[in-house]
């Protein structure tokens, strides 16, 4: 605790109240206690969910990927998106995204896409957990780590924000919104 | 000399350095194109595969540049990515060019991917673009044409199934021959120089 050099009576309790403020804000910036994981840039690629053409009944009730060319947009596992984020961990541990719960989708996934020397694009799910350095942060970028929304519920429009929870191993549970780019 | 002479004289280097400057000119490399450069330009594989609006041959693109690129609708990171770099490229062009260039894109995940989900996908980046789809049997043929591997990978529940594939893109000039091979971290605008260079031939 700092101390602060006593004044006449009247600016003591200025003071006593910067003190305050001030032991709040190193709280704020990392002590154990703090805010440990932040989110900045969070943004997901719009995209158009169609109208499902019509499907036979038996396809509809399936909603399973197996359903060959009647399927339809619902039942083919709908449209993806991606959400993008710069997440930083302001602990001096390493800690892990786990999961993502969003209702935009019906499920969301941590992804690794990776071209190799043969140009040959691959994406696989990060299994678990996806990590961020003690006192670093790791990037989910176009072309490499990556949120997949997985049959969106609704088409994603340019400017909407799209509510998204973060789960983490040791970090509890981070509440964010994407806002959605035509990019 | 006498001044006749002098003057002829004059008039013989400004002559021959105008001819040097307009050679030299004439002579001055243009850019070099990206990706993998195909020379001798390669035959490009004529295939026939299937739109929402019917048959579409790649000979049905005779006279246009064609640029090819083989993802499928499910991937929403690379092949998005790919898809809205050509469509910055395509308004980096003139109008007049932009008409002269053809993108289309072929699933590598037929059984998924219809001609018709295709064509809503494609549409979305640019109406211009095409979206191709076939049979596993007739994709399989056009991407072991065109070198591009191809490999359903189990998913989780919720992806079933991803594909990994080539991501490279192709380019065709008007006479339909193989020109060019994009690697996917091309940027728009390397895409639009080559697609300019392509069409002032």
């Amino acid at each position: 605790m700092r101390t602060i050099p006593r004044r006449a009576t009247g600016r003591r309790y200025r003071g006593v109240s910067l003190a305050a403020a001030l032991l709040a804000l190193t709280a704020a910036c990392g002590a154990e206690g703090g805010p440990a994981l932040v989110a900045e840039d969070v943004w997901a690629r719009a995209a158009v969910v169609g109208p499902a053409p019509a499907a036979p009944p038996d396809t509809a009730a399936h909603g399973g990927a197996h359903n060959g060319a009647h399927g339809g947009m619902a039942a083919a596992g709908g449209v993806n998106s991606a959400v993008y984020l710069v997440l930083e961990n302001r602990r001096a541990a390493p800690d892990r995204l786990m999961g993502v719960r969003t209702d935009a989708a019906r499920a969301a996934e941590i992804h690794l896409s990776q071209v190799d020397e043969r140009g040959v694009m691959r994406m696989r799910q990060v299994e678990g957990g996806l990590e961020i350095p003690a006192r670093g942060e790791v990037a989910l970028r176009p072309g490499g780590y990556h949120i997949m929304l997985i049959g969106l519920a609704h088409t994603l429009e340019p400017g909407e924000r799209v509510p998204l929870t973060l789960s983490f191993e040791h970090g509890g549970e981070l509440s964010v919104e994407a806002e959605v780019r035509a990019q | 000399m006498n001044r006749t002479v002098r003057w002829a004289l004059l008039a013989m280097l400004l002559l021959v350095t105008a001819a040097s400057v307009w050679t030299l000119q004439r002579l001055r490399p243009t850019p070099p194109l990206h990706g993998n450069v195909l020379e001798p330009p390669m035959e490009a594989f004529n295939f026939e595969l299937s739109s929402a609006a019917g048959p579409v041959r790649l000979g049905d693109y005779r006279g246009k540049l064609v640029v090819l690129f083989f993802g499928y609708t499910f991937c929403p990171d690379v092949c998005p990515t790919t898809m809205l770099r050509l469509r910055d490229a395509l308004q980096q062009l003139s109008p007049a060019e932009r008409r002269a260039v053809q993108v289309a894109m072929i699933t590598v995940d037929p059984k998924r991917d219809t001609p018709e989900r295709m064509r809503t996908y494609a549409a979305s980046f640019d109406p211009s673009f095409a979206g191709l789809s076939g049979t596993p049997g007739e994709i399989g043929l056009v991407a072991a044409k065109y070198g591009i591997y191809h490999q359903a990978q189990k998913g989780s529940d919720a992806t079933t199934y991803l594909v990994d594939h080539t991501a490279s893109t192709f380019v065709l000039d008007r006479e339909g021959r193989l020109r060019l091979i994009w690697p996917h971290a091309i940027t728009g605008e390397q895409m639009a120089e080559d697609l300019a260079q392509l069409l002032d031939e």
